[in-house]
């Protein structure tokens, strides 16, 4: 079987092009957080998510974001909204001080939660091996390790997009509800772990006030979605358990 | 629910069913960003674990590695059991490599400054940039210096390149420097002159020498694997060692005898051994008759070199200078071993005749090419980079260098360069200014007068470097390209430092690299290609070259990665080498090549440039501790555990008398610079010495374990003009990096 057939482009701000569901938004915002941890943004692109995620606050949230992560979403997409050019080469520069250079922080989960301050560290095979049990490993192209911020951010908005998959297709909802399940373990051993502790550091940095709105969005909404996916476990159990009885 | 989550099963059941909602396969994100983050499914890879074969690129002593690959990840290194460097051993900070590789502190893409600004604790504002715009920002500084100011305003400070060197070449500057004026010319020059060979003659036999005679050679304190073992093979074996330092190092404090000689006069010690050898006729008659040239004329040179006058010289009782002349003598085979910062080494003024004297007392008792003594390494044929690819023709450099190196004639034409001597050339822009300029791996802190050589670079309009880490240098770029670590690359190397028979090394690369780094070969052919001159590298490969040099071996690349062992050997018997490419065809003890060039053919005593004083009482050394490699290691985690920092040594009782205490901040200051360092107190140091270790007081902040950890002796170091080096004709340009002295006192 021909892989490349199956080939799909997921685009972060891509809310119109799957029709709105809500569940799309959570994807696009994963997405949207994956990229702005992978390389340094242009300002363009920015817009363009800003223009979207507007469209997200106002008629999309609703049951799944939090509020923390509507507001501090917001507040990311005013700071950003810009087409000044000097604004894109200040965001250039907090790229590479936060992420190229060690003054920054070190957005790998192994220099985190490893025994040693070091990369590919025992977690990095944690994260590999969780990949390769849910069928998926990091594209080859990819330089970054498995464990760098922006991939866990790219695969949990590989997770949210099959979860909205699942949900828009009609009688998924036992496979959904294993999805979320995952979506729950890989926030739980992973992205809770650590990236919210990579957010502080973030927001120590003064010379990076753009990115302190970044973090604050990225640490709400894996705060939000763990308390979300909690609760909806909770409530799977006990209608399971009830059913049972 | 499963609170666990999916099986692999079962979650490729749920991406079936997202297929069909209309989602499978790649992942590809696409968010504001210029690159994506991709996801696929899961392929068994076969690559992802085994052994790979490499050699050590911490030192140049190359010792070859195996390394073992666990899911991807380098888990282990150790040595080759088959190498002759190594064998089988690792040192301290080739088991440590695998620190370095995943250093999170690596530089991982080019990058370009964005603030104008340049120096110590100014952020240079990096923005990550492509390959191209690194490579054409490069070039267009380089063209716009070539333009507007002349060919010989580009400089190179790196090490010889095959690439590098046709670029330099195809620009047509003079101007290329590397550290070794700093580091071991001056023993380059007395190899060159009295051998006729030798830009690195540090091969040595200790294993089965029985009278090891150290003037400041320490190789077992610097973790040096081969020497450290073969000495203490040696001591195992019976052998005596005596070690002639200020200081007690390691290998003196294995040795039989210590004698604290008074810094810079291990010439005099020297003369008078050669004066009491000669007069008493103890050398090696037949093998000195045969191999050596000069005698007669040593002989009548150093009647006036008594014990007694060498004792008031170096403090050293003349009873022992003349029993210590005829152990060596007599016990054979005996060896002055040498390497680098010796007493031979360029560190005072007269070390070029000192490491004269070695190769004299060497000689005399048959320590050269013979087993037990200094060995001519026994290299394989390395076809030429310029006979594999021949070059176009290229203009001759119009004007002299900026260093005056080449008014060194015998060690000028290795167009190595000075250290000591640019500093003054790029501050005052004489005899022409420095416009544009490439660096790699040579950081601020391996300069004398350090801080002074930063406000030089200021001078230079643009600065590309090439490093792996993040290194001072590095801060004062505006182009910065990345490289990969040693363990990510491939190739195959000789070993000079410990070559008894032609044997080269397989490097695989472990692992891919972490980053998106190119190496050096490839910057600078894409630098050339910027400028316009990609024709200079038209048709040229590393492959190419690589299966060029091993078909001249007679093996193949595909051979060498096939060896089970990852090495090719062509293992011969040891035959002495009996003919020099001297102009006698024997060991110059006299030099007709110094004589001809204007210097003395023999060693006479010469005092050391600068002594104690009221203003500045202590003799400085300098050293490195036996975890780190120069300046290069500081922020490996490891290592940094084991010596995170140094300290000003100084002799107990001395420091008693000065009412100093141990851990006391302290301010070393000569008349270069001063610095500030915690005191750290020992019996095995002269009364009248401090010392200070290599290699700290990094104040890049994106260093982040050896950032601010002690502080860079370098500071202290003075510089030289030009004029300064030339009249003290040093035919090895030394540096002398410890001929100065310093004050200590309480901060």
């Amino acid at each position: 079987m021909n892989q490349n057939q199956y080939r799909h482009r997921f685009t972060a701000p891509g809310v119109p092009q799957y029709g709105g569901d809500s569940a799309h938004v959570r994807a696009s915002a994963y997405a949207l957080l994956s990229s702005l941890y992978q390389d340094q943004p242009d300002v363009s692109a920015v817009d363009r998510f800003s223009s979207l995620w507007r469209n997200f606050d106002n008629a999309l949230s609703g049951n799944c974001l939090g509020r923390r992560t509507l507001l501090t979403g917001s507040q990311f997409c005013a700071a950003w909204q810009s087409s000044d050019s000097r604004v894109s080469l200040q965001l250039r520069r907090e790229f590479a001080l936060l992420f190229l250079s060690p003054r920054g922080v070190q957005p790998y989960e192994s220099v985190y939660r490893g025994t040693r301050r070091r990369l590919m560290d025992d977690p990095w095979l944690q994260v590999r091996e969780f990949y390769r049990k849910a069928g998926m490993q990091k594209g080859q192209r990819e330089l970054h390790p498995e464990d760098h911020a922006s991939v866990e951010l790219g695969f949990m908005a590989y997770l949210a997009f099959m979860d909205s998959q699942c949900s828009a297709a009609a009688g998924k909802e036992e496979i959904r509800t294993e999805v979320a399940g995952t979506q729950l373990q890989f926030l739980e051993e992973h992205l809770i772990g650590w990236i919210p502790q990579l957010c502080r550091r973030i927001e120590a940095v003064p010379e990076a006030p753009y990115y302190h709105r970044v973090a604050r969005f990225t640490s709400a909404l894996i705060e939000e979605d763990h308390e979300r996916l909690v609760v909806s476990a909770k409530h799977t159990y006990s209608t399971c358990k009830g059913s049972s009885l | 629910m499963k609170r666990n989550g999916l099986s692999r099963r079962e979650f490729l059941r749920a991406s079936a069913a997202a297929a069909a909602a209309g989602a499978a396969g790649s992942f590809v994100l696409q968010g504001c960003a210029r690159q994506e983050t991709e996801i696929e499914p899961y392929r068994t890879d076969e690559t992802l674990g085994g052994e790979r074969f490499s050699y050590c690129g911490v030192c140049s002593a190359n010792c070859a590695m195996i390394g073992h690959v666990a899911a991807g990840r380098l888990v282990q290194l150790r040595g080759n059991p088959d190498d002759q460097v190594g064998r089988g051993k690792l040192c301290v900070k080739g088991y440590s490599a695998i620190k370095d590789l995943y250093d999170p502190d690596r530089l991982k893409y080019p990058m370009m400054r964005t603030e104008a600004r340049k120096g110590p604790g100014i952020d240079p504002k990096w923005v990550k940039v492509s390959w191209e715009e690194a490579l054409q920002t490069t070039a267009d500084g380089f063209n716009d210096a070539i333009e507007s100011h002349g060919p010989e305003t580009v400089a190179f400070f790196s090490r010889g390149h095959d690439w590098m060197n046709r670029l330099r070449d195809a620009i047509g500057t003079p101007n290329h420097l590397m550290h070794h004026s700093t580091c071991f010319t001056t023993h380059t020059a007395v190899w060159r002159a009295c051998l006729g060979m030798g830009n690195r003659p540090f091969m040595l036999d200790i294993a089965r020498a029985k009278y090891l005679l150290s003037f400041g050679w320490d190789m077992p304190s610097k973790a040096k694997n081969m020497s450290a073992r073969d000495y203490v093979a040696a001591l195992s074996d019976g052998a005596k060692s005596v070690v002639v330092d200020p200081r007690l190092t390691v290998t003196g404090t294995m040795a039989d005898e210590w004698i604290p000689i008074k810094p810079g006069t291990d010439l005099a010690f020297m003369l008078a051994m050669i004066r009491i050898i000669v007069n008493e006729e103890l050398y090696d008659a037949e093998l000195v008759e045969s191999t050596t040239y000069g005698l007669d004329r040593l002989r009548a040179q150093v009647q006036d070199y008594t014990p007694q006058w060498a004792s008031g010289i170096t403090g050293i009782d003349a009873a022992v200078i003349t029993r210590v002349a005829r152990e060596f003598a007599t016990t054979r085979p005996a060896l002055i071993p040498n390497h680098k910062r010796d007493a031979g080494g360029p560190n005072y003024s007269n070390s070029w005749r000192a490491a004269h004297c070695m190769v004299i007392l060497n000689a005399m008792v048959g320590a050269i090419d013979h087993p037990g003594g200094q060995i001519v390494p026994r290299r394989p044929y390395l076809k030429p980079f310029n006979a594999v690819f021949p070059p176009p023709e290229f203009p001759k450099p119009r004007t002299e260098r900026i260093d005056g190196f080449e008014k060194h004639p015998i060690v000028g034409p290795t167009r190595r360069g000075d250290f000591s001597t640019v500093t003054d050339a790029l501050l005052t822009g004489k005899p022409y200014p420095i416009k544009a300029a490439l660096f790699r791996k040579h950081n601020v802190l391996a300069f004398p007068d350090a801080t002074r050589f930063v406000e030089a670079l200021k001078k230079i309009d643009f600065i590309a470097v090439c490093d792996v880490w993040p290194s001072e240098m590095v801060q004062m770029a505006d182009v910065v390209f990345p490289e990969p670590y040693f363990l990510e690359t491939s190739g195959f190397g000789d070993r000079d430092y410990h070559e008894f028979y032609p044997q080269i090394a397989l490097r695989q690369p472990m692992v891919p690299p972490l980053y998106d780094t190119r190496g050096y070969g490839g910057i600078i052919s894409g630098i050339a290609d910027a400028m316009g001159l990609g024709h200079i590298f038209e048709g040229v490969s590393s492959s190419t070259l690589w299966d060029e040099q091993l078909k001249a071996m007679g093996t193949s690349w595909q051979e060498l990665n096939n060896s089970p062992n990852g090495l090719w050997s062509d293992e011969k018997p040891f035959v002495p080498t009996t003919e020099f490419k001297t102009p006698s065809g024997k060991i110059e003890l006299y030099s007709t090549v110094f004589e001809e060039h204007g210097y003395d053919p023999l060693p006479l005593w010469q005092e050391k440039r600068e002594l104690p004083s009221d203003q500045y009482p202590f003799y400085m050394l300098i050293s490195r501790p036996p975890m780190h490699k120069m300046s290069q290691t500081q922020n490996n985690e490891l290592m940094a555990q084991t010596y995170l920092e140094n300290a000003v040594i100084m002799n107990r009782d001395r420091a008693r008398q000065l009412g100093l205490e141990q851990g006391r901040q302290v301010y070393v200051e000569s008349r270069a610079g001063r610095i500030r360092l915690k005191l750290q107190l020992e019996e095995g140091i002269r009364p009248d010495c401090v010392c200070i270790e290599h290699g700290f007081g990094h104040w890049s902040p994106s260093l982040s374990i050896a950032h601010q950890k002690g502080a860079n002796e370098g500071d202290l170091i003075p510089h030289l003009s030009i004029e300064e080096m030339v009249a003290l004709k040093d035919p090895g340009a030394g540096a002398c990096m410890t001929d100065f002295c310093v004050s200590v006192r309480s901060a």
